[in-house]
């Protein structure tokens, strides 16, 4: 008997009738390509719930909370907004807390290629995280400290952008990345000195250009990248002499 | 039989964990994510009257999630403002899962799924309801559920497979 994917991917979702549930049960008993098929089904079943288990755990903000008690009920209870309107309004937020110098509170998620490649072991990779942040590391780490955009080698993996002071009071620096010489994909990324680290508040990617090198940091940031930037620059970028004062001084505001 | 307005405000609550984990399902960035769900707060308790006909609130709630995200992927096309693959690639996300490469792997597989693949599995596969709630909520029938899923499952195993097969 041969048994189609659609059937036996029903059979994992519990939605055959008892006859063919009973019908797979047995070529899974007895047929070990089928038993390897429904395996794999299950398998996959099994990662995603177990990909977004955690939200169950999560406390339940306090505004949703909130809204299902106080919403207005019924008919003409009011304008009902969409996710851009929504969306807006805590960006306006965010800005707010970043513009009274608070820390970027924006941490990244990389993509699971872009995550194997960058957060690899081996050789350590250019990330750690502490206490939920994620702080510059390696290669990363030394770069941001002791590199001058104005006087980098054009091949180095880390690339310098720009580098200004954030309201705080914190120096923040810009920075592309790309793991392998070639590497099809890059990061980049803004990183802020604080307490002895570098700590990476924004991480994108962003596509090397055609040629295969770097694009110019400070030209083709990714969005996310330019807008953090935005939202916690005082004053102006610091040009070559700014940047090398503020590296001898160890970056200390 | 209508059903009272805090009986609808407290099974809401009681469906708030769910109704967050299907949203991410969706929108991906969590804050997105809770967006949605406020939205469908809102929306839901406004018309809950329409509730007399249907009891089933989590059904209902589902559906209104579903129908706000579908409301915003819209207006995104409107917008000319599809999310761009740097976009895509950042996210608010809880930090302590910034350590689950296989978490990351399954989300960014997920998120890769044209939206009514995604939609499929995010209520069998993630939610664990019948083909039947499922059809039911995305309005269509059976047939084109079982399809997207099996096309998202195919899809999902292929871009997981890379990953998976390195530690085996």
């Amino acid at each position: 008997m041969s048994l189609s994917d659609e059937t036996l991917m029903a059979y994992v979702d519990g939605e055959l009738d008892e006859e063919r549930r009973a019908a797979v049960a047995q070529a899974v008993a007895t047929d070990p390509e089928v038993a390897r098929r429904v395996a794999q089904q299950r398998l996959l079943r099994a990662s995603l719930q177990a990909a977004f288990a955690g939200v169950l755990d999560e406390p339940v903000p306090e505004h949703l909370v909130r809204a299902a008690h106080t919403a207005p009920a019924g008919a003409h209870s009011g304008t009902v907004v969409d996710l851009a309107s929504k969306r807006a309004a805590r960006r306006s937020r965010l800005r707010r807390v970043l513009a009274q110098g608070g820390a970027i509170a924006a941490s990244l998620l990389l993509g699971a290629l872009i995550a194997e490649r960058f957060l690899g072991s081996g050789d350590g990779g250019f990330f750690v995280t502490q206490r939920g942040q994620l702080l510059a590391h390696g290669a990363l780490a030394h770069a941001l400290t002791e590199q001058l955009a104005s006087s980098q080698a054009a091949g180095a993996n880390v690339q310098i952008g720009v580098s200004f002071q954030a309201h705080s009071g914190e120096y923040c620096r810009t920075f592309s990345l790309r793991r392998d010489p070639g590497s099809s994909s890059a990061l980049a990324g803004l990183a802020c000195r604080a307490r002895g680290d570098w700590h990476v508040d924004v991480l994108a990617r962003s596509a090397p250009d055609e040629s295969g090198g770097y694009r110019e940091a400070s030209s083709a940031m990714p969005s996310a990248v330019s807008q953090a930037m935005d939202a916690a620059i005082t004053g102006a970028p610091l040009d070559a002499d700014g940047e090398r004062a503020a590296r001898d001084r160890a970056w200390q505001p | 039989m209508s059903l009272s307005v805090e009986n609808v405000r407290e099974q809401i609550v009681a469906l708030l964990p769910r109704l967050r984990r299907f949203a991410r399902t969706l929108a991906r960035d969590p804050h997105d994510a809770d967006d949605l769900v406020q939205i469908a707060i809102e929306r839901g308790l406004a018309k809950y009257e329409q509730l007399q006909d249907e009891a089933n609130v989590a059904r209902w709630m589902f559906g209104i999630v579903k129908n706000a995200w579908i409301d915003e992927i819209r207006a995104r096309a409107r917008r000319e403002r599809l999310l761009t693959d740097e976009e895509a690639g950042m996210n608010i996300a809880d930090p302590a899962a910034q350590a689950h490469v296989e978490t990351l792997a399954v989300e960014d597989a997920l998120a890769r799924l044209p939206d009514e693949q995604r939609l499929a599995v995010g209520l069998v596969l993630i939610e664990g309801l019948s083909y039947k709630e499922a059809a039911h909520i995305m309005e269509v029938p059976i047939g084109t559920l079982t399809s997207r899923l099996a096309r998202a499952r195919t899809a999902l195993q292929e871009m997981l497979q890379g990953s998976a097969g390195e530690r085996r």
